[in-house]
């Protein structure tokens, strides 16, 4: 095995299942065991995926909706399990699937802070410690100690993105953060992804716009229909991308 | 994981996952500071927006004993010393039981925001709910203390032996929640189901009656219940100086260990699957 590698993909593929008709419920559990009409179809979100990915390397996944670039995010975080093939990461991997995802509502910014550092693997006295810097990165000022439902989605997006981002990761997954928050908020967090690239951290970057992609990642992959339909540099890739 | 950065580097391979009972135990082991700000996150969000916050917790078993007690004194006369007590003790049991496994059928759903977007030991969700339930039965030794000094209980060492009995409850109760949290993500509406088991189970267990009033020739089949063994390990040292026989200690051992096992084996065997199914 090859230490140098943060991601190695073999023969990805993940399928979820799609009853044809929806079971819901005991009743319908019966009903259907006893007519055995229970078929459930396979849908293959995605199939024969296979890549490498070095440390310190960035890979920017294009691809239209439903292409299955979030769930190809979903297995690198382990949050799917591959039903075929076989997922290696090396790393402490930070996950930004959604900015916001590991936050609850009802708590406050200061309290969802610790909530969401926990989650990522940092104990509260780590979380202490970069407390006030997350807190100046996110600008929310005295929000912070307003629940979180009171929040417009960009200061939630730009608190998620300073806690996730308060250490530097090993392994940074990043699905369309950067669509919400203004142009000021967006350039820094670009700044600080590209800060990270330059010490080292891997990053796999979803997103829609090409030029964010050209801008952050050395290299890139087109999905189509949970296959890989172009892989290369990221130039190259969101040309051909962009063209389509 | 006490340092993130200094820490040898974290290796998640798919193809190394073939023990998921371990695997998950030492995922836990290494996470254990997420289940503590999960319990708090619990418990802050539970109790926030009610008015009287934690006293309900408090005051609900209290204001059910109440109803028991002058429903049942007056209806059947049963002739049961600090019957009060003997009502409020059993339904603290209980309670936790019914509460903790009602609750494990809703963790996978109420988070299955969390749990379709980051990876966590599943059984953190399940653990968690069952710890707020724990907590709740440790603040229920208030009421269970100011109606105690009324009814002028005598207190006596043998109360500590309350202390092993909540600690095999503890594991009956974890086991029993896993077993059903792993249930309903695949059947929506065992929770249905389950509501009446328990309704059914609260009958079979002597919260409200002693225990004389069943017949001799089913006693054997109704001591076997878990509840009735947990219920009695715990109420005869705390009410009457008693401790129940050895047999009655080995089979709530026994039961202890066989549904903590058997329930972290089922529940970590599928919970890969809860991502695709919350």
């Amino acid at each position: 095995m090859n230490q140098n590698l943060a991601i190695q993909a073999e023969n990805l593929g993940i399928y979820f299942r799609m009853p044809s008709e929806p079971i819901s419920g005991t009743k319908d559990l019966f009903v259907q065991a006893v007519k055995r009409k229970i078929k459930i179809n396979q849908f293959w979100a995605l199939r024969h995926v296979s890549f490498e990915l070095k440390r310190g390397e960035s890979i920017g996944i294009m691809g239209r909706n439903g292409a299955g670039k979030s769930t190809l995010l979903k297995v690198i975080a382990r949050v799917l399990t591959p039903k075929e093939g076989r997922i290696i990461v090396r790393g402490n991997v930070f996950p930004m699937l959604e900015l916001g995802a590991g936050f609850v509502p009802d708590l406050t910014g200061h309290e969802n802070i610790y909530l969401y550092g926990n989650i990522l693997g940092l104990t509260n006295a780590e979380v202490g410690k970069l407390y006030d810097e997350i807190v100046d990165f996110s600008e929310l000022g005295d929000f912070i100690y307003a629940p979180l439902r009171s929040y417009s989605s960009g200061m939630v997006a730009r608190l998620a993105f300073a806690t996730a981002t308060a250490v530097q990761p090993d392994l940074l997954l990043a699905d369309e953060i950067l669509s919400v928050g203004d142009a000021p908020f967006q350039e820094k967090c670009i700044h600080r992804m590209m800060h990270y690239l330059s010490h080292g951290t891997t990053i796999v970057f979803v997103s829609h716009s090409t030029d964010t992609v050209k801008k952050i990642c050395s290299r890139g992959m087109w999905l189509e229909h949970g296959t890989v339909k172009m892989s290369g540099s990221a130039e190259e890739v969101a040309d051909a991308y962009k063209a389509q | 994981m006490k340092n993130t950065s200094t820490d040898p580097t974290p290796v998640y391979d798919s193809a190394a996952l073939v023990s998921p009972f371990i695997d998950e135990t030492k995922g836990l082991y290494s996470r254990w500071f997420i289940l503590r700000r999960m319990i708090y996150t619990n418990f802050k969000t539970r109790y926030k927006r009610s008015y009287l916050g934690v006293i309900w917790s408090l005051l609900n078993p209290l204001l059910n004993m109440i109803v028991f007690v002058v429903v049942f004194s007056q209806l059947f006369r049963f002739q049961i010393p600090h019957y009060p007590l003997y009502i409020l003790s059993g339904q603290m049991i209980f309670t936790f039981f019914a509460s903790s496994t009602a609750e494990a059928m809703m963790q996978i759903l109420y988070n299955a925001t969390m749990i379709r977007r980051v990876y966590l030991p599943k059984t953190i969700y399940i653990l968690a709910g069952i710890a707020i339930n724990g907590i709740n039965l440790i603040l229920t030794f208030i009421p269970f203390l100011l109606i105690a000094l009324i009814d002028k209980l005598e207190f006596s060492v043998q109360m500590f032996m309350i202390i092993p009995a909540l600690l095999l409850l503890s594991c009956f109760v974890v086991g029993m929640s896993l077993i059903v949290a792993t249930i309903t993500p695949y059947l929506n509406d065992f929770s249905q189901i389950w509501g009446v088991l328990i309704t059914l189970w609260t009958y079979l267990t002597p919260l409200f009656y002693p225990v004389d009033i069943i017949p001799e020739q089913s006693l054997a089949l109704y001591k076997s219940n878990p509840m009735y063994i947990y219920v009695t390990l715990f109420r005869d040292p705390l009410l009457y100086q008693t401790i129940p026989e050895l047999s009655l200690w080995i089979n709530g051992i026994i039961y202890g260990v066989v549904f903590l096992l058997f329930g972290w084996w089922l529940f970590t065997k599928n919970s890969n699957e809860f991502a695709y199914r919350a």
